[in-house]
């Protein structure tokens, strides 16, 4: 009897111990990368690189950000003065040429943001992707040398969401994002994502340099350089108004 | 021969209701063909006259990889003079090339206005406003306002369009466009001026700029997307493009590509095919009431067998009896086709200034097709006196066959017919 009891102990340890190294869930891989890279607000300075052809461009912009919204203004010569803000699912523009502010809609918000290869719709989304998606693991893979989750999201019923499916490539130690790739419903291979550098601030990991590539388009890619970024800084109130805007 | 002359015209009055209603019947033929070549010739003329005036010029300089990006309005390939100089000296030297009366530069691009429901697209066309005004009906189509003026912040556009955007003449517009560099721009601009036209294409999607300020504003400066050039008439063509195409290869290094205005039509090939069915279905018009003409033949031929075997026995030759008869189915032809010919002129000549619309028919069309929906009749005493020929030849024609079965008769036999 004592030998079984301490068979089972054994056991029993033996099986709890390997479901704890083992069995972290889809949700709960994707909930600490979020923890890492989902923002709550932030004030951020980035450059943006769009490749097209030949044709190199460089745009630079800051960004606020809150759950919900966000304001941007582009800062390089040929933009300058141009902002986007982002209020809920709207999504209104003010040009330094015009009177008025447009909101953007419709068809619109699927193009190219600004020439890019990341649509507005892509800016757009600020619900943390376990609302959207219903992830499964399906595999482990090696990228640069990281291991890796790969993990398979399915957008939940009745979601509006741009991609049907998303294939997410999460650092198992990290918890970070290093690649993703973002499919249509029919299966088709819409855009493709790759981190190419990744940096402990403020005591999480986030993706520093990225590059995407939207895979509907020809010899296209832009790249996103984090050129610096604050995490939970004050934002005055009324940054995210309409007012503020024009 | 003047007695058969004679003879013909007198039998003319045998049976008046017979010959009237023969004569009706050939000038409704030749009224139908008067009007229905007129349709024809309206709708071709201006499909080339569009076509020409807004889409390609008497010939149209682009970039060669242009050709394939021109339905997107790509700002990638644009014309920029030769080896780097300035666009006007391109210009001067085409103009220098012979009979070359204009270069027009026009610069197209993609571009949106947001309203409350929905997000419009539009083509925004950059231009010299003095030379559109010189080279197209844009002066006699513009309804209400003026034309855009060179340095200003102004757009015309088509009554569709405004009404689209929810904008009016004298009111403002915000327009969003990507520029050559990919940056998505605003601008607000003051619409001065109104279209009215059948042509969609200005009606629904084209909206007029200066060139300068659509070159600022897409960081375009000194180039444009297109040439145009303008000879004195279409026929020079194929005269003056090997000029020009010599001239692209010598200055510009093989980059730009010269299309003669029917190398960028779809439907001029098919309006020439159409040209050619129709002459045909104009002969099978005539042919058709013809037949009245050829039964009344019969049966006068029927009514005479008498009276032919007796002017043969009187010595009159078969030549003569069938000149008699074709003589009488001429004067036939010739009445009838004079009086449709006249009926066709009149009523092309009405439907020619006041047009018709049929563009219910076409509402669904495809905005790029330059087929204006207003249709005016071409009058022209050319058509009109073809119709009238036409008639009066094929009625003699059609005579032929009932007449020579007259002078098949034997005088004897005939004689004793009746």
């Amino acid at each position: 009897m004592k030998r079984f009891l301490a068979f089972l102990a054994i056991f029993i340890l033996l099986f709890t111990s390997s479901t704890f190294v083992h069995a972290l869930t889809a949700e709960e891989i994707i909930n600490k990368r979020d923890d890492n890279e989902y923002l709550e607000t932030a004030r951020a300075e980035m450059e943006m690189i769009i490749r097209s052809g030949r044709r190199e461009m460089s745009k630079t912009m800051i960004s606020l950000t809150d759950k919900q919204n966000s304001l941007t203004e582009f800062t390089n010569p040929r933009d300058r003065g141009t902002k986007f803000l982002k209020r809920g699912d709207e999504l209104w523009m003010f040009f330094p040429d015009a009177e008025d502010i447009v909101k953007i809609s419709g068809h619109m918000l699927n193009q190219g943001m600004m020439g890019s290869d990341f649509s507005y719709q892509d800016l757009m989304e600020s619900d943390k992707l376990i609302d959207l998606y219903e992830f499964e693991i399906i595999s482990e893979e090696e990228i640069d040398g990281r291991p890796c989750y790969v993990l398979e999201g399915l957008a939940r019923e009745g979601k509006e969401v741009s991609y049907y499916k998303r294939k997410i490539w999460i650092d198992k130690e990290r918890f970070v994002g290093l690649k993703e790739e973002l499919y249509a419903r029919s299966g088709r291979l819409l855009k493709e994502l790759n981190v190419l550098q990744v940096e402990e601030i403020e005591g999480r990991w986030y993706p520093l340099r990225s590059v995407m590539e939207d895979k509907l388009r020809k010899d296209t890619s832009t790249e996103v350089i984090l050129k610096a970024i604050e995490f939970n800084p004050l934002i005055p109130e009324g940054t995210f108004t309409l007012e503020n805007l024009r | 021969m003047g007695y058969i002359i004679k003879i013909a015209f007198k039998n003319l009055f045998r049976s008046k209701l017979r010959s009237f209603v023969s004569i009706i019947a050939i000038a409704f033929g030749v009224m139908i063909v008067v009007f229905a070549r007129g349709i024809v010739v309206g709708m071709v003329d201006s499909v080339f006259a569009d076509h020409i005036q807004y889409n390609s010029g008497h010939i149209k300089i682009i970039d060669q990889e242009y050709q394939l990006k021109e339905r997107l309005l790509s700002l990638n390939y644009p014309v920029d003079g030769f080896n780097g100089e300035d666009l006007d000296v391109m210009i001067e030297a085409l103009e220098g090339v012979n009979n070359v009366e204009l270069v027009i530069p026009r610069l197209k691009f993609a571009a949106l206005v947001s309203t409350e429901e929905e997000l419009v697209t539009m083509s925004g066309w950059g231009v010299n406003p003095d030379k559109e005004l010189i080279f197209t009906n844009i002066g006699d189509i513009l309804l209400e306002g003026r034309m855009v003026q060179p340095g200003r912040q102004e757009v015309v556009m088509g009554t569709a369009l405004l009404e689209k955007i929810n904008a009016k003449v004298g009111g403002k517009v915000t327009i969003l466009f990507n520029t050559a560099y990919g940056s998505l721009k605003g601008v607000t601009f003051e619409v001065v001026g109104r279209l009215d036209t059948g042509l969609k294409l200005l009606n629904e999607m084209v909206f007029y700029l200066p060139l300068d300020q659509a070159q600022r504003f897409l960081e375009m400066d000194e180039e444009v997307t297109e040439l145009l050039l303008v000879l004195p008439d279409r026929k020079m063509v194929s005269q003056v493009l090997p000029e020009v195409k010599e001239l692209l290869a010598l200055e510009g290094g093989g980059r730009y590509l010269a299309l003669g205005y029917r190398e960028t039509s779809d439907l001029i090939p098919l309006m020439d095919l159409s040209e050619v069915i129709f002459n045909f279905i104009y002969i099978f018009l005539v042919l058709l009431s013809c037949i009245v003409v050829i039964n009344t033949m019969i049966m006068i031929i029927r009514e005479r067998t008498r009276e032919i075997g007796m002017m043969a026995a009187l010595g009159l030759e078969k030549k003569e009896i069938l000149q008699l008869f074709l003589i009488e189915g001429g004067f036939m032809g010739l009445i009838g086709s004079l009086l449709g010919a006249l009926g066709g002129y009149l009523i092309t000549a009405y439907l020619g200034r006041e047009g018709f619309d049929y563009g219910q028919a076409l509402s669904g069309m495809d905005t790029g097709i330059l087929l204006n929906t207003m249709i005016y009749p071409a009058v022209s005493l050319e058509n009109t006196i073809f119709a009238f020929v036409l008639g009066t030849i094929i009625v003699v024609l059609a005579c032929v066959f009932p007449a020579r079965r007259a002078i098949k008769l034997e005088p004897t036999e005939a004689m004793r017919e009746a």
